[in-house]
């Protein structure tokens, strides 16, 4: 628990230290930016690779009682979740202290924060079940992750890439879900409609695979632990 | 409410540390008309399938699309094929068979732990799995918070209070160690514990798999009686034992088990007739 709340602030440090104050990345309140995109994306990319062991790690719980799957996905990531929120609300008090924009900024963060919550669980979900059948599964996520990190505009914005590489950046869903909350904390503006659209359908179809697979596997995967 | 009458139940008998009295409480609070019930569990054409669905790994998958090497059958073990059941409220089933026959599994099945593979699953009325091997409890946390853990998972975390906590580690006679961590405990505190915390129930069904023998000779003899009180109070028990004469004493139906297979169904007496003859 401890750990899921210093593990942000660390690299949050770290990285600001490195692009803000030695590469002097070219973007105004640079620190709010970098928190604005690295808070939510530690939160979904941990709790997914934690979700791939979700079930696999409680073999022995799975096997004498007849809890429900999901609960243990849902448990794990609300711990995360629960860190997050707490740095968020840190983060959310240096936007509103700094910003001309502390109203839209309030009232905005629940509907744009929201759409990456919905994801991360439904995500979780199905990682979690096929994380029972791929055990190798969490190494292949952190690859994934560690990847996506640097193809997302967390440590640099997104007018900065390049129109020959910018399909790279441009259809990547995890940047839509991150750049709303970049675009409310650092830009204190609200995201466009077309943005929020995108954010809950992306939401939306994660949930709806998770809550479809956790309803048609149920327990069945106990025969794969 | 009940406490008067448990007061003075205790005043008449002195010796009595077979039964403690937030256990007497809890099973005066229970409905003894247990013919009344609407409880039950009905199986029909149940299997369940040992082994057909295996982990992989995504390199493993992805090296043997690379070299062509076909996709590899698994077809599994049959541990149960075919079960009918149905349990109705009075019964008290055994379930007797050979190392092997699929009497745990059966057990898993109707306590909603294994999914039938094939066929399907009824039950009706609250179920309470008293399966050997645990709750599932963490062994870094202290007793207290496994307590709750272990009611969280059998689905009663709306019952926990100060109240039954106490009781539970009372009657486990591990107060002392309320806030050790379970890793601490010997096998048979553990045990102790893991018995206590599935005992403060009033489930219509009670499922038992060989929990009778945990602890020393007072322990074991503390909860026998406990055992038998619950028992007597429930509409619906299943019991494994590999002990004819428990079986014998609690039970007035059961059903044979060979690889699998439900082979006979009947009255306990005979069944154990075919039983010993059988395999004995």
């Amino acid at each position: 628990m401890g750990w899921s709340l210093l593990n942000p602030l660390i690299q949050l440090m770290v990285y600001f230290f490195a692009f803000g104050l030695i590469i002097k990345v070219p973007i105004d309140n640079y620190f709010v930016y970098l928190a604005a995109g690295l808070l939510p994306w530690t939160f979904l990319s941990q709790s997914l690779i934690t979700s791939a062991t979700s079930i696999t790690s409680r073999k022995a719980t799975c096997q004498n009682t007849a809890m429900p799957h999901w609960i243990f996905v849902l448990s794990d990531i609300s711990c995360e979740l629960f860190a997050t929120l707490i740095a968020m609300s840190l983060l959310l008090a240096v936007a509103i202290v700094t910003s001309d924009h502390a109203f839209l900024i309030v009232t905005l963060i629940v509907p744009v924060l929201l759409p990456i919550v919905i994801f991360t669980y439904g995500a979780g979900l199905v990682v979690a079940y096929l994380g029972v059948l791929y055990r190798d599964l969490p190494h292949l996520l952190n690859l994934f992750f560690s990847v996506m990190f640097w193809l997302t505009p967390i440590i640099y914005h997104w007018t900065m890439v390049p129109k020959t590489i910018e399909v790279f950046v441009k259809y990547n869903p995890l940047a839509m879900l991150v750049g709303s909350v970049q675009v409310l904390l650092h830009g204190g503006a609200a995201p466009t409609t077309d943005l929020l659209i995108a954010t809950y359908v992306i939401a939306g179809t994660a949930a709806a695979a998770g809550i479809a697979m956790a309803r048609r596997i149920g327990n069945g995967m106990i025969y794969a632990l | 409410m009940f406490g008067g009458a448990t007061l003075n139940h205790n005043g008449d008998d002195t010796v009595n540390d077979m039964a403690p009295t937030a256990f007497e409480r809890l099973m005066e609070r229970r409905d003894t008309e247990v013919h009344t019930s609407t409880a039950s569990v009905s199986l029909d054409k149940v299997d369940v399938i040992f082994g057909q669905h295996v982990y992989r790994t995504v390199k493993g998958v992805l090296v043997g699309m690379l070299r062509g090497t076909p996709k590899e059958i698994v077809t599994g073990r049959k541990v149960l094929d075919g079960i009918d059941l149905k349990v109705s409220p009075g019964d008290r089933l055994g379930i007797v068979g050979h190392n092997g026959s699929g009497k745990t599994t059966l057990l898993k099945v109707i306590a909603g732990i294994l999914p039938p593979v094939h066929g399907t699953r009824t039950v009706a009325g609250s179920i309470a799995p008293v399966i050997a091997q645990g709750l599932g409890f963490e062994p870094d946390l202290p007793l207290r918070l496994n307590i709750k853990l272990g009611l969280a998972y059998s689905n009663r975390l709306n019952q926990h209070s100060p109240d039954l906590e106490e009781a539970i580690l009372d009657f486990a006679e591990l107060t002392e160690f309320a806030d050790a961590p379970f890793q601490t405990l010997s096998s048979g505190m553990q045990a102790r514990l893991t018995f206590a915390t599935s005992l403060f129930q009033t489930p219509d069904i009670l499922i038992l798999d060989e929990v009778f023998a945990t602890g020393d000779a007072h322990f074991v003899r503390k909860s026998q009686a406990a055992m038998m009180e619950h028992i007597e109070r429930t509409p619906i028990v299943i019991l494994v034992s590999h002990s004819a004469s428990l079986i014998s004493e609690v039970c007035d139906r059961c059903v044979l088990l060979d690889h699998g297979r439900m082979v006979e169904d009947g009255p306990t007496g005979k069944i154990l007739d075919i039983y010993a003859k059988r395999y004995g």
